[in-house]
C-alpha cells in the first residue's frame, strides 16, 4: 500500500530554533494518524508545515510526498490548488474561522467556485447539501445565516463543510474539538468518523486530548519538544506505551472506575525551543533517566511490529553510536 | 409573552447599525445640521433669491435689509445667494476629496499592510507627506497647480491621503491575523481575493469615521484656500472667496464674512457630531462615555 502522504525529514526553523524537527511519518489513503503533545510540541506547526502555511520568517526543509507530489518544492499557484482541494483543514477556533460579513452559504460557495468551477445557483444548491451533509438541521434556511448566529458547534460543522466542498482525500483537523463543550466535542467526532467513513478520506488529527485520540485513530504519533518521540497502532500504543512521555500523559488521563486521590501528573514542562537540554529532551522530566539519556539524542528505533520510539532504555541504555 | 418569544422562529436579531446610529444624539443633531446644508446645496438654483454673480452697484455694501437679507458685498451681489451657491462648490470638493482620499487611503492602505514588503516604502511616502502641516502641503500644491475647483481637490486629497491611509493599514495590519484569513488560505484562496473580500471589509470601519472628518477638514481647508486666493477663482462663490470678498471691510460691513462663516461652522460642526455619534456606534471600544 502506497502512502498518501509521506513526510521525511520535515523541519520548520524560525531563526536558529526549530520548532519541528526531522520529523517522518506517512499516513495511508483512508487512515486516521494522530498526532498528540503537549502546548508548544510543534503539532500545530506541523500542520501548517504540511499546508506550506507557515506564517514568515518560518523556514521549512525536508520534504512533503503527498500523492506523489512534494509539497515543498511546488509551485504557489499549484499549492493554492490542493488547498482547499486534496487537502483541507479544519482550524481550531470555530468562532473566529468564518468572516463575519458574509453568509456562511457565500463562504462555502467560495472554495467551490475555486476548485470545481461552481457557481450561481448550482454553488448555492451545493452549499446546502454539504450543510445537510454536516448534519445542519433546516440546511436550506442556514445558508444564508451569517456566521454569528450560528453556534460554536453548528460554526465546526460549516468550517468542516468547507473543508469537505472539494472532496480532499486527505482532511487536517488542527485541534477541531478543542474550543467546544463536551457533549459537541462529542457530536463533532462523531460526525468525523462517519464523514471519514462515507468519504473514505484520511485524517490527520491533530489534539492534545488522548481521550479523542482512542476514540478515533488508527494510529498514533506522539510529539514532544519539535520531535516524534514514539509512533504506532493506537491500540498498541496505548496498552503498552513504550516512550516515557507517552506513559506519563496515559497515566495523567482520568480512569472511569478507578480510585485515585491524584491524577498523575507529568512533572516540569515542555522546554521552550531556545532552552532545550542536552540529549534525551524529556530526561529532565523522565522518571527512567540516567546518565547516558544526556548523552546524545535517542534516534526513533523500532520497538516492535510498525511501532518505533525514541528512547535509549530499549537498547538497554546503551549510548547510541 | 413567554408564548410569544418562543414562537418566534428566528432567533431575536440585535437592532440593525442604522438603528442605532438614529437613536444616538450626536448622530441625529449632526444629520438635521448637515442635511440641511445638503439640501440647500442641492436646491440652490431654486431657493437663491438673487442671481449669485450679478453686480448691482446701486447696493455696494449694502446692510441686511428685506430685500438683501443677509446684505450685499462691494459688487452689490447678495451674500446669501452666495453663500447658498458657495455650499455647492464647498460641498462639492469636500465630497470629491472624500472620494478620493478614501479609495487611495484604503488601496495603499491595504497593500502596505497586507504585502509586508511594501509597507516600508509606501508608508515612508505617506510619512513624507504627513509630515507637512496639511494645509501647508495643500497651500503650496494648489498655488503649484493655479488656482481651479479641480486643483484645490488634488491639493486637499494628496494632503489627507495619508490619514486615510495609515488608518485602512493599521486595521488591515489587525485582520490579516484573524483566523478566518487563514482559514480561507487554507481553502486555496489567492493574495488579492483574500484582501478585498476578507480582510478590506473587515477593515473598513475606521475609515468611514474618519472620512467625515476628512470631509469637515476639507470643507475647512477649501475655505482656507479660497481665502489666500488659491481656491476656485472670482466670480465663482466658494463659502472661503465670500470670506476673502469681506476682508477688507470687516468694520464698515461685518456681514460679508461673518454669515459665510457661520455656514461653515454649521457645516464642520454637523460633520463632526455625525463622525463622533458614527464612530461610538460603529466602534465600541473606542466609545468616549458622555461626561
Amino acid at each position: 500500500m502506497t502512502a498518501l502522504l509521506s513526510v521525511e525529514g520535515l523541519t520548520v526553523r524560525f531563526g536558529r530554533f526549530a520548532v519541528v524537527e526531522d520529523l517522518s511519518f506517512s499516513v495511508a489513503p483512508g487512515e486516521v494518524l494522530a498526532i498528540v503533545g503537549e502546548s508548544g510540541s510543534g503539532k500545530s506547526m506541523t500542520a501548517l508545515a504540511l499546508m506550506r502555511l507557515v506564517p514568515p520568517p518560518g523556514r521549512v526543509s525536508g520534504r512533503v510526498i503527498f500523492a506523489g507530489e512534494d509539497l515543498l518544492v511546488l509551485p504557489e499557484r499549484r499549492m493554492r490548488a490542493i488547498r482547499g482541494g486534496a487537502m483541507a483543514m479544519v482550524f481550531q477556533e470555530p468562532m473566529t474561522s468564518l468572516n463575519p460579513v458574509f453568509t456562511v452559504g457565500s463562504q462555502i460557495a467560495e472554495a467551490l467556485a475555486w476548485h470545481r468551477g461552481l457557481s450561481g445557483r448550482a454553488a448555492r444548491a451545493e452549499a446546502v447539501r454539504l450543510l445537510e451533509l454536516v448534519e445542519i438541521p433546516n440546511a436550506a434556511a442556514r445558508v444564508s445565516e451569517y456566521p454569528h448566529q450560528l453556534s460554536g458547534g453548528m460554526r465546526q460543522r460549516v468550517m468542516i463543510a468547507m473543508a469537505l466542498a472539494c472532496r480532499p482525500r486527505l482532511l487536517i483537523a488542527d485541534e477541531p474539538t478543542t474550543a467546544l463543550d463536551a457533549t459537541v466535542q462529542a457530536q463533532i467526532l462523531e460526525l468525523l468518523r462517519r464523514l471519514r467513513a462515507e468519504l473514505g478520506m484520511a485524517v490527520l488529527l491533530i489534539t492534545h486530548d488522548l481521550g479523542v485520540v482512542s476514540d478515533f485513530a488508527d494510529r498514533v504519533a506522539v510529539m514532544y519538544a519539535a520531535r516524534l518521540v514514539e509512533i504506532g497502532p493506537a491500540l498498541e500504543l496505548f496498552r503498552s506505551p513504550a516512550h516515557p512521555y507517552t506513559e506519563g500523559l496515559l497515566a495523567s488521563l482520568p480512569r472511569l472506575g478507578a480510585t485515585v486521590a491524584r491524577l498523575a501528573a507529568i512533572p516540569g514542562q515542555v522546554p521552550p525551543p531556545f532552552a532545550l537540554p542536552q540529549g534525551c529532551r524529556f530526561a529532565p522530566r523522565c522518571a527512567y533517566a540516567k546518565a547516558p539519556c544526556s548523552a546524545a539524542l535517542p534516534p526513533l528505533a523500532s520497538v516492535g511490529a510498525a511501532r518505533a520510539a525514541a528512547c535509549i532504555r530499549h537498547a538497554g541504555y546503551a549510548v547510541p553510536a | 409573552m413567554a408564548a410569544e418569544a418562543l414562537a418566534a422562529d428566528a432567533p431575536p436579531r440585535a437592532p440593525s447599525v442604522l438603528a442605532r446610529a438614529l437613536a444616538h444624539r450626536g448622530v441625529r443633531v449632526g444629520l438635521v445640521l448637515f442635511g440641511s446644508v445638503v439640501l440647500v446645496a442641492l436646491s440652490a438654483d431654486w431657493i437663491a433669491p438673487h442671481d449669485p454673480v450679478r453686480n448691482n452697484f446701486r447696493y455696494r455694501l449694502g446692510a441686511p435689509n428685506e430685500v438683501f437679507w443677509l446684505g450685499t458685498d462691494r459688487f452689490g451681489r447678495d451674500i446669501l445667494s452666495r453663500i447658498i451657491h458657495g455650499t455647492r462648490v464647498s460641498l462639492r470638493i469636500g465630497l470629491t476629496v472624500v472620494a478620493a482620499t478614501g479609495v487611495l487611503g484604503a488601496l495603499i492602505g491595504s497593500v502596505a499592510g497586507y504585502f509586508r514588503a511594501l509597507d516600508g516604502p509606501l508608508m515612508r511616502v505617506m510619512d513624507g507627506l504627513m509630515a507637512f502641516p496639511a494645509i501647508l502641503l495643500a497651500i503650496s500644491l494648489a498655488a503649484a497647480l493655479g488656482p481651479s475647483e479641480t486643483n484645490a481637490a488634488i491639493a486637499l486629497t494628496v494632503a489627507y491621503t495619508p490619514r486615510t491611509a495609515r488608518i485602512v493599514r493599521a486595521s488591515v495590519l489587525v485582520v490579516r491575523e484573524l483566523d478566518y484569513v487563514e482559514a480561507a488560505r487554507a481553502l486555496g484562496a489567492g493574495h488579492a481575493h483574500i484582501l478585498f473580500r476578507h480582510v478590506l471589509p473587515n477593515a473598513l470601519t475606521p475609515l468611514v469615521v474618519q472620512c467625515t472628518y476628512i470631509f469637515a477638514l476639507a470643507v475647512l481647508a477649501e475655505a482656507v484656500l479660497s481665502f489666500i486666493g488659491v481656491g476656485p477663482p472670482p466670480p465663482t462663490p466658494s463659502l472661503g472667496g465670500v470670506i476673502a470678498d469681506g476682508r477688507d471691510y470687516m468694520l464698515e460691513a461685518p456681514w460679508i464674512s461673518l454669515f459665510p462663516g457661520l455656514a461653515i461652522a454649521v457645516t464642520v460642526l454637523g460633520l463632526n457630531l455625525l463622525g463622533d455619534g458614527l464612530r461610538d456606534v460603529l466602534d465600541p471600544r473606542m466609545k468616549v462615555e458622555p461626561r
